[in-house]
């Protein structure tokens, strides 16, 4: 068993008050932060391919 | 509690965001077994990273895989097809499923900024790992997660096992607030049944036939930084194949690998000379191996060879050895294979791993009793130990600290880094444990070096300076809290008031900034600085009194780090004085002798 101490095991976290609003800023800061992973991610060679795509496939 | 029937306790559902690599998915589940066995009424729901959810999906004890789309969502949002409004709606319809009624516990195993928002957004009664307020600000829920935070993820080394840590987390989170655990009986996290697969799958030729061991290497690993090159698994496999002719060897890796398989051939082609010597000896599977029959592979093997994060973890719970050549400065500590019988080696050539692995591969016979360097000397190659690091993992009993130990088979000077990764790991389990084993069960005499003394004599200056500050924090914090909570506002009062609650909030700044400032001086003691901050920005009050409340209760949390410190450095200064020579007293005559005539 844990000791006493700075919260050794999490707090209660049930939002059942959480607005509209707040959830939305929740979601947008989530996908705003996954959008810029997933773009790390495909890093360099993704988007060297991108450039070098032939016209013709975007047609 | 303890020893309750699973079928009179009710349901517990915890929701687990696992968004990372395999390596991490599967120390995730190797955790949640052990949760699993006792909390057998817990209802297991995991979020993963698409690419990355075989492993959960083949578990058939995890009540639910949500893989989250991120091709589906994120790529229309970057190729301009979709916009952002429309992505966001996508977004709210994959959460759905989990927002519906709130989880009695939702855990953030991903420790990274998009995982937190999510967390943040999960309704739960109890949260861990990092997260978010409603205002989206980050906000990290428990004490491990303070130290994932302040020193797993800083260039602090430290010794407890990412999984150890993940299930020390878990099981203290459900033990508080959902009780004793029942008694799983002799159940054991690591099985070959681990995944559900089927048994049967052809893999080749003589597989599992009798008299022959398989070795799984897998080439490669997460970043090609960390993976040992194929020409030197090339030359340590051709030593293997000429002098154990009941070995075979499968090769794995995924399809971008096949440059390393031409490479490992190449050079194993060299090595063999006639290779028709060697027909069907090795078999290729690289790049056609879907997770199950990886899966059956690693589990049928006598050893796996690896440097990749996710071979050793899946290896680890099916309970087949491994074979891990760390490459670069990699934690292996932390990442390394889990449970009995696994060895780790570092800095070691191609003859030195041969070395390593045929002293691994027959403990059944010397059953330790010669050390590795006579090995070594058995082998003629005794110059290959200079710079090799052997470790050998052990699975500690409770009362030697616990969790798994990579045992160093060569005993090498310990390095300041090496000193403090122990006594922070010392420290963390005092922390977030409530009980440490004796220091002297994790120091050794002779790895003390006069260097390492001279270092911690100066550290022991910086400690007793922390001391001071960490005691005035707390006075200062109290007489804050003390003054605040007579208050009849805290918005209204008098200019003096006011002036007199500034003066205090100076001096709490001053103090932290104090911190720092030892921290750049002593660089051991940095951690210290880092863990300040993480649990300033962590306070919780919506009043300057509890505000103050929970700063002092900081301030002696970080009073009992510093005296563990202390301990420690007392304790090896201690451990290294020299012992007094026990022999028979030289007995000193009294008058000096004369002569006989």
């Amino acid at each position: 068993m844990a000791k006493e101490g700075i919260s050794p095991a999490g707090r209660a976290g049930f939002d059942d008050d959480i607005s509209q609003e707040e959830v939305e800023k929740l979601l947008r800061g989530f996908l705003d932060s996954l959008t810029e992973e997933y773009k790390k991610a495909r890093g360099f060679s993704h988007a060297f391919a991108q450039i070098l795509r032939p016209e013709s496939e975007d047609q | 509690m303890t020893g309750t029937k699973a079928e009179a306790r009710k349901p517990l559902r915890l929701a687990v965001i696992q968004m990372a690599r395999m390596g991490d998915t599967v120390q995730s589940l190797m955790a949640l077994r052990a949760a699993k066995q006792l909390y057998p009424e817990l209802e297991i729901t995991i979020i993963t990273h698409e690419n990355f959810s075989d492993a959960v999906k083949s578990t058939p004890w995890i009540h639910r895989s949500l893989p989250f789309p991120t091709e589906k969502i994120l790529a229309p949002l970057l190729s301009g097809e979709k916009n952002s409004r429309e992505c966001l709606s996508a977004l709210a319809e994959w959460l759905e499923p989990l927002v519906d009624r709130p989880w009695d516990l939702a855990i953030n195993w991903t420790f990274n900024e998009p995982s937190s928002y999510l967390l943040g957004i999960l309704p739960a009664q109890v949260k861990l790992g990092f997260s978010r307020k409603k205002s989206g600000e980050f906000k990290n829920a428990d004490g491990w997660s303070h130290y994932i935070q302040s020193v797993v993820q800083s260039s602090t080394l430290q010794s407890i096992h990412l999984t150890d840590i993940l299930t020390t987390q878990l099981l203290t989170a459900l033990q508080v607030h959902y009780g004793d655990p029942v008694d799983p009986g002799a159940a054991s996290v690591t099985s070959k049944n681990f995944f559900a697969h089927r048994r049967d799958q052809y893999v080749c030729d003589q597989w599992n036939a009798l008299g022959r061991r398989w070795i799984a290497l897998q080439l490669g690993a997460s970043h090609s930084s960390r993976a040992w090159d194929p020409e030197n698994w090339a030359q340590m496999i051709g030593q293997i194949l000429r002098r154990h002719d009941d070995v075979n060897v499968v090769l794995l890796g995924t399809p971008r690998e096949r440059s390393l398989e031409k490479r490992f051939f190449d050079r194993l082609h060299r090595e063999l000379g006639d290779s028709s010597l060697y027909q069907g000896r090795v078999v290729s599977k690289v790049g056609t191996t879907p997770f199950e029959l990886w899966t059956k592979i690693l589990s049928d093997a006598q050893w796996v060879f690896t440097a990749d994060t996710a071979a050793i973890h899946v290896a680890s719970v099916l309970g087949t050895r491994v074979f891990n050549v760390v490459v670069d400065s990699i934690r292996f500590q932390e990442t390394g294979p889990y449970g009995n019988g696994h060895y780790v080696v570092r800095n070691v050539s191609p003859v030195a791993a041969y070395g390593a692995w045929t002293y691994a591969n027959t403990e059944w016979q010397h059953r330790r009793a010669h050390s590795i360097s006579e090995h070594f000397k058995n082998l003629e190659i005794s110059q290959e130990l200079k710079t090799a690091e052997i470790y050998r993992a052990k699975i500690r009993a409770t009362d030697e600290g616990g969790g798994v130990h990579y045992e160093p088979l060569i005993t090498r000077p310990l390095s300041i880094e090496g000193w403090l990764s122990q006594a922070i790991s010392h420290l963390a389990r005092e922390w977030y444990c409530g009980w440490v084993p004796p220091m002297e069960n994790e120091l050794s005499k002779s790895e003390i070096t006069p260097d390492l003394l001279q270092t911690l004599r100066k550290v022991r200056e910086g400690v007793d300076v922390l001391d001071r500050i960490a005691g005035q924090g707390i006075r200062t914090a109290e007489e804050l809290k003390s003054f605040t909570s007579k208050l009849k506002s805290e918005k209204l009062m008098k200019s003096s008031d006011r002036e007199r609650i500034a003066n205090l909030g100076q001096e709490l700044a001053e103090l932290e900034r104090l911190i720092t400032r030892v921290g750049e001086t002593q660089l051991p003691l940095g951690f210290f600085t880092r863990l300040t901050t993480v649990l300033m920005a962590n306070l919780e009050g919506e009043k300057l009194s509890e505000l103050s409340r929970e700063t002092a209760d900081s301030y002696r949390f970080l009073q009992v780090g510093i005296g563990g410190i202390r301990q420690w450095v007392d304790g090896t200064l201690k451990l290294a004085k020299p012992a007094p020579v026990v022999q028979p007293a030289t007995v000193i005559p009294l008058r000096a002798r004369t002569p006989r005539a």
